[in-house]
């Protein structure tokens, strides 16, 4: 009776002890012990080579490092390997738009398409009151209050440019692509690689061509042959040589070049520019009417002439190799001044 | 077809999709009235006017947005996981495209999504009688039509959209304009009322030979004379009461609000019962969208939450309201307390008495102290969207039972008890303390002193107790 009581009543008590608490499960599963065999993937070292090595404890650590290596290099190519097998499954997602291909792979004039003008945006011009007047020729309509350029003119347009640009090349001609507005330097670097031709992405230096020799005049210059080597004997005769003038201007953006555009027009160098609604046409000698804001699209104009001038630059070099030259070939005593002058003939 | 003589580039450019861009929808009409309104220009407007555009993300990362030009990412892709924008002019005189983000419809409709509410045609909610309006849908057969639906001649069909404008909404201008579009058609619309009135003779006379029990294969079809037709029109003329519902159906005008109760007695021109959907359109008028708005596509309520431990809920998960107003007198007008649920403002509805036991706290008056503002859980039960396009969202405090299930668990203000001396006010007033109390802070105090005492002497009768068990 005493112990019942004692058991009801201070069992509360016996509670509120500092002692462990019984767990009802167990936190760690180590703490028992399975039959079943479990497979933990160790790490072995590479074969050691077979060479003897001179034991030394600083070799051993570096050859421990290399052995390392190996196996990380081992799984990487495993790992590569798997991929190139996987790679097969699945479906294939064709014609899907990839922003990434406008540098990569850029859209040759045959692929000039009206789809892709209007995927690229080439179609919008600026806001109505911003036009010029002489662009009407160029204009669809009006919507959202934009004029909307005609895809078919672009189409026609660029087609003509790229073709300008093809002949140019495959006669040898020295093509300028400048860019100069934010985000467009991968796009004109990338169609001056292809072209063969040279780039501008940051500033047009005012009288690079009407005053080329303070400006230019420093610069290197070489003679190629028909088959684009140089040709260093004739090293001393450029010395007195003015700066060279490009044959071909390619201006993504005239609104800011206006100055480069007005050079080319004073030194008689033919220019190709993306011709905007707010643009004056008759700045540029081919006048290619599309939107020149959108990256996209400039990125596919300026692809289909770096193509054009690939394809030219192709040409020129196969016909040099058949012999088929362009020019009357020189030799060292002929007077430089006779190449240029077979130049502008 | 035309869509065939247009030029390739034509064709193209009707096809892509900038142009296939809807038009703005026009602003949401401010109230008739004259009183001064203080709300923003910038404030998120009550229904979405423009399109909500967003790009992939490879293209995202080169601003491309497929507009005239590239949209700075410091705006767009830096500011936000999934930027959202609309569009208000693709090009400007400044040379740039007028965007801004669109993130606060698009989070709207995605918050609304996640209540698992299906639209409900609008209703009046009495929260006084605590009889929940039903839900109807908006999508049955019987409800969702317009004009041109095949089952709107059905007996008792209804319909959210009438041809004619709604009389009460136009203004003097508009309704001038109107009855000249009217009369213009007047000719027609003559010889609409003939077809209707040859229509009902027909059929008056069919009945009477069917109860006099003629034979119905006979009965020639009623030629009405003009000299007839005129009578009927004079007659209409003169009654006010029978020629209302015939130029309701003739025009197919939307049914006026209900005649103010001064003037039954006296002659109106008198409406048929209303054929729009709900009750609703017929005092604020037809509403200006689909009544669903596109928000939701569900008809049923009917959807169950199966907990993973607990089974199938009653309740869905009850949701977090903030305070945006507690409740209390606002311009001399005592106004409930209006609370936010998923980016929707509604009127907290329970709270109607004025003292009120456990009640969410900051609901009855600001409340400065609680961190992060005063919220709440509801359980919201029914909306619906109005004939201006707004979301009229109805919601109930969440019951204990919803909220156990998932968890939940209301914010408790931390209970101030009794001030202990040392916190005591008087203290401070008696000029004994040099601490000047934090009296906007929640006041715990530091040390629990009273709890520490009783612990300690459990633990020693426990110890003399086992003490005494084992010696024994």
């Amino acid at each position: 009776m005493i112990v019942r009581q004692l058991c009801l009543w201070q069992s509360r008590q016996l509670l509120a002890l500092n002692r462990q608490a019984y767990a009802l499960r167990r936190f760690l599963s180590t703490e028992t012990e399975t039959q079943t065999a479990v497979e933990t993937a160790v790490q072995t070292p590479s074969e050691e080579p077979t060479t003897p090595i001179p034991s030394e404890t600083a070799l051993e650590s570096s050859t421990a490092a290399l052995s390392a290596r190996g196996t990380a290099r081992e799984a990487f190519w495993k790992k590569e390997e798997r991929r190139k097998q996987f790679r097969r499954l699945g479906s294939v997602v064709t014609d899907a738009y990839d922003p990434g291909d406008l540098i990569r792979n850029p859209p040759k004039p045959s692929d000039i398409t009206l789809e892709l003008l209007l995927a690229s945006q080439t179609h919008l011009g600026h806001s109505t009151s911003r036009w010029n007047p002489q662009n009407s020729r160029y204009i669809f309509g009006i919507r959202d209050g934009i004029h909307i350029i005609s895809l078919d003119v672009t189409a026609a347009y660029l087609r003509r440019a790229a073709k300008v640009v093809e002949e140019v090349a495959a006669r040898g001609g020295i093509i300028l692509f400048a860019g100069t507005r934010h985000g467009q330097k991968r796009t004109v670097v990338r169609a001056a690689e292809l072209a063969g031709g040279y780039h501008i992405f940051e500033r047009w230096i005012p009288g690079s061509l009407t005053n080329g020799e303070q400006i230019l005049g420093h610069c290197e210059v070489k003679v190629v042959n028909a088959l684009d080597e140089e040709l260093p004997e004739y090293a001393e005769k450029l010395e007195d040589n003015p700066a060279l003038k490009p044959d071909l201007v390619v201006c993504l953006n005239p609104i800011e070049n206006v100055v480069l555009l007005r050079e080319c027009g004073l030194n008689n160098v033919p220019t190709i520019g993306i011709i905007d609604t707010d643009a004056d046409p008759t700045r540029v000698t081919y006048p290619i009417p599309a939107n020149d804001d959108s990256l996209r699209a400039v990125g596919v104009i300026a692809g289909v002439l770096g193509r054009a001038g690939e394809r030219g630059q192709h040409r020129r070099l196969a016909a040099a190799k058949q012999g088929v030259l362009e020019y009357r070939p020189t030799s060292l005593n002929l007077d430089l001044w006779e190449i240029w002058s077979w130049d502008y003939m | 077809m035309a869509a065939a003589k247009l030029s390739p580039t034509a064709n193209l450019l009707r096809r892509s999709r900038l142009f296939a861009l809807p038009q703005a929808l026009d602003l949401p009409p401010e109230p008739p009235t004259s009183k001064s309104r203080a709300d923003s220009d910038t404030a998120t407007l009550p229904h979405p006017i423009r399109p909500s555009i967003v790009t992939p993300a490879s293209s995202l990362a080169r601003g491309d947005w497929g507009f005239k030009r590239p949209l700075p990412a410091k705006s767009t892709s830096l500011k936000s996981s999934k930027p959202v924008v609309r569009i208000n002019a693709i090009d400007t005189f400044e040379h740039v495209t007028d965007f801004e983000s669109a993130a606060d419809h698009t989070m709207t409709l995605e918050k609304f999504q996640e209540l698992h509410l299906p639209m409900s045609l609008p209703a009046k909610v009495n929260y006084a009688t605590s009889i929940v309006p039903r839900h109807n849908s908006p999508f049955e057969t019987n409800v969702d039509n317009t004009e041109t639906s095949k089952p709107i001649n059905e007996v008792g069909s209804k319909q959210f959209r009438h041809t004619g404008p709604w009389l009460a909404g136009l203004s003097e201008a508009d309704f001038n304009a109107y009855l000249r579009r009217v009369q213009k058609d007047k000719p027609e619309i003559l010889r609409k009322l003939r077809d209707r009135f040859t229509a009902q003779l027909n059929a008056e006379r069919k009945k009477r030979a069917q109860d006099d029990g003629q034979d119905l294969a006979t009965l020639a079809p009623i030629q009405v004379t003009d000299e007839d037709f005129q009578r009927y029109i004079k007659v209409l003329r003169s009654d006010p009461a029978s020629l209302g519902p015939v130029l309701f159906d003739l025009l197919d005008l939307p049914s006026p609000p209900a005649v103010p109760s001064d003037r039954i007695g006296q002659v109106y021109y008198q409406s048929p019962g209303t054929k729009l959907s709900s009750s609703e359109y017929a005092v604020w008028g037809p509403p200006s969208t689909h009544p669903s708005a596109g928000l939701s596509y569900s008809r049923s309520h009917a959807l169950i939450y199966n907990h993973p431990n607990n089974g199938p809920q009653t309740y869905q998960r009850p949701v977090e309201a903030r305070i945006l107003r507690p409740k209390g007198r606002f311009k001399g007008k005592s106004a409930k307390a209006i609370a936010g649920v998923g980016g929707i403002a509604v009127e907290d509805v329970n709270a109607m008495t004025f003292a009120e036991q456990g009640a969410p706290a900051g609901l009855a008056s600001f409340d400065a102290t609680i961190p992060g503002g005063a919220k709440y859980y509801v359980t919201p039960f029914r909306a619906s969207v109005d004939s201006y396009g707004r979301i009229q969202l109805a919601s109930f405090r969440a019951t204990t039972a919803a909220k156990v299930a998932y968890g939940i668990q209301e914010y408790k203000k931390p209970s101030t008890g009794p001030l202990t001396p040392w916190m005591s006010v008087d203290e401070f007033t008696r000029d004994q303390q040099r601490i000047v109390p934090r009296l906007d802070r929640p006041r715990t105090s530091p040390l629990p002193i009273s709890s520490q005492e009783p612990a300690q002497k459990t633990e020693d009768v426990a110890r003399n107790l086992m003490r005494t068990l084992s010696s024994s």
